[in-house]
C-alpha cells in the first residue's frame, strides 16, 4: 500500500472510529438529562450545567481522535 | 511533617448578590453599533479570505497556518542576553498580548464596579457582572466555603476570563499570516485566525499552574504524608498495591495532561476544520475545483463551523478548563477520615 493512501486511510478510519464512542455518550448524557429534567423540572437549571461540563469532557474524546488522525495525515 | 497554619488575611471576595438593584441600562452608542459593526466585519472578512489568494494551488497545507518561526515584527533577538534563549514577535505572541490586555480591562472594570461599586448603570456593566457572577457561582462554586473560596475564586476566575479571551480573540482575523501577501505588498500580509491555546505549549503552562497550585493546597491541608495517604482511595490492606500506582498516575500524570491535551485538540481541530472547510472551496486532492456552487457550499460550511466554534466550544472550554482547576483544588485539599 502505498504511504499516502495509508495516511489517508488513517485519518478517515482514526475520525470515524473515535466519533462513536463519544456519540453513544453524548447520546446518552443528553437523553438522562431531559429524563431528569422532565422527573424534576426545577432541578432543570442545576441539570444542564453539569450537562455541559459532561458535554465537554466526553465530546473532547472526539477531537483527541480526531488531532491523532490530523497528526498521521499531514506529519 | 505537619501543616504549618500560615495566617494569612484572606479579603472576602465580594459576592454579587449583594448587588442589588437592577437599574434601567442606558444604552450607550456601542450597545448600538455592535452587532451591525460585527456582521459587516463578519461579512468583508468572507470576502477578504476569498478573495485574496485567487491563483489555484495544487497543494494546500494547513500545518502552515500553525507555523510561528517567522517573525511579524523585527526579527529574532536573545532575550536577557542568554544564549539559546531566543525569541520572536510572532502571530501567537500579538494573539496573547491582545488577550492579556483583555484581562487587564476586565480586571480594572471589576474592580470599579464590583468591588468599589462605582455604578455607572450600563450594558457593559451588566454584562461584566454577568461574567463575575458566572465566575463567582458556576466555576467557584466547586469549591468549599470559607477561605479555600476566597483564596482561589480569584485564581479560578483568571484562568477562566484569560483562556475565554483567548479562545475568542482567536476567531478574530488579523492580518498576521506570514505565508501570504495581498495585493502584491510585501508588507501586507494576508488575514488569517490562529489560536494561542491550539499551540500546546500555551495549555500546558496552564495546566502547570493548576496542577502546582492543586499540590501545593494538598500539602498545605494534609501535610506531605498525610497528603500521600490520602491518595489511597479509603482502600485499606493489600489491595492498595493495586490501587495505588493508579493514584500515583492519576494525580502526576493525567489530570494536568488530560487538562492540556483536551483544550488543544478541541482549538486545533476547531481551527484545522474551518481551514479545511474553506481549502476545499479551492481543492479537493490536487484537482482544482473551479465551480462556484462547490466553493459557496465549503464557505457556507466553514462559516456553520466557525460559529458553531465560537460561539459553543470557546466559551466550553473556557469554563471546563477553569471548573476542572476548581474541582482539582477542592477535592486535594478535602478533608479524608
Amino acid at each position: 500500500m502505498e504511504v499516502e493512501a495509508a495516511k489517508a486511510l488513517a485519518l478517515g478510519l482514526a475520525a470515524g472510529l473515535g466519533a462513536i464512542g463519544p456519540g453513544i455518550g453524548v447520546g446518552y448524557l443528553v437523553g438522562k438529562t431531559i429524563e431528569g429534567t422532565a422527573r424534576q423540572p426545577e432541578m432543570g437549571g442545576q441539570l444542564r450545567g453539569l450537562m455541559f461540563l459532561g458535554l465537554a469532557l466526553t465530546e473532547a474524546i472526539t477531537f483527541y481522535a480526531l488531532v491523532f488522525g490530523l497528526l498521521a495525515f499531514f506529519l | 511533617m505537619t501543616a504549618t497554619n500560615v495566617n494569612v488575611p484572606v479579603p472576602n471576595v465580594p459576592s454579587p448578590t449583594e448587588l442589588d438593584g437592577d437599574p434601567k441600562p442606558r444604552g450607550g452608542w456601542f450597545g448600538k453599533l455592535f452587532f451591525p459593526v460585527a456582521f459587516g466585519l463578519m461579512a468583508i472578512w468572507f470576502v477578504v479570505i476569498l478573495g485574496q489568494d485567487a491563483q489555484p494551488k495544487t497543494k494546500f497545507d494547513p500545518t502552515a497556518e500553525f507555523d510561528l518561526s517567522d517573525p511579524v515584527i523585527g526579527g529574532t533577538w536573545n532575550w536577557f542576553g542568554i544564549h539559546g534563549v531566543e525569541g520572536t514577535i510572532n502571530k501567537g505572541v500579538i494573539y496573547l498580548a491582545i488577550a492579556l490586555l483583555g484581562c487587564v480591562l476586565f480586571a480594572w472594570y471589576v474592580n470599579r464596579t464590583v468591588v468599589r461599586r462605582l455604578k455607572q448603570e450600563t450594558k457593559t456593566q451588566s454584562a461584566i457582572e454577568g461574567v463575575y457572577e458566572f465566575a463567582h457561582d458556576q466555576i467557584a462554586g466547586s469549591l468549599p466555603e470559607g477561605k479555600l473560596f476566597n483564596r482561589y475564586m480569584p485564581y479560578t476566575a483568571s484562568i477562566f476570563v484569560f483562556v475565554w479571551l483567548l479562545n475568542m480573540t482567536s476567531f478574530v482575523p488579523l492580518p498576521l499570516n506570514t505565508h501570504h501577501t495581498i495585493g502584491g505588498l510585501d508588507f501586507l500580509y494576508a488575514f488569517g485566525v490562529y489560536a494561542v491555546t491550539s499551540n500546546i505549549f500555551m495549555t500546558v503552562t496552564l495546566a502547570m499552574l493548576t496542577f502546582a497550585v492543586y499540590h501545593y493546597e494538598g500539602v498545605k491541608a494534609h501535610g506531605l504524608i498525610g497528603y500521600l495517604k490520602t491518595w489511597s482511595a479509603g482502600q485499606k490492606g493489600p489491595v492498595l498495591i493495586l490501587v495505588y500506582p493508579v493514584e500515583i498516575l492519576t494525580n502526576l500524570v493525567l489530570k494536568p495532561v488530560s487538562l492540556a491535551v483536551r483544550l488543544f485538540a478541541n482549538m486545533l481541530s476547531g481551527h484545522v476544520l474551518i481551514l479545511l472547510m474553506l481549502a476545499l472551496s479551492g481543492i479537493i486532492g490536487g484537482a482544482v475545483i473551479t465551480s462556484v456552487f462547490a466553493q459557496a457550499a465549503g464557505v457556507v460550511v466553514a462559516l456553520a463551523f466557525y460559529l458553531f466554534e465560537m460561539g459553543l466550544v470557546a466559551s466550553l472550554q473556557a469554563f471546563i478548563f477553569a471548573v476542572l482547576s476548581a474541582i482539582y483544588i477542592a477535592s486535594a485539599a478535602e478533608e479524608h477520615h
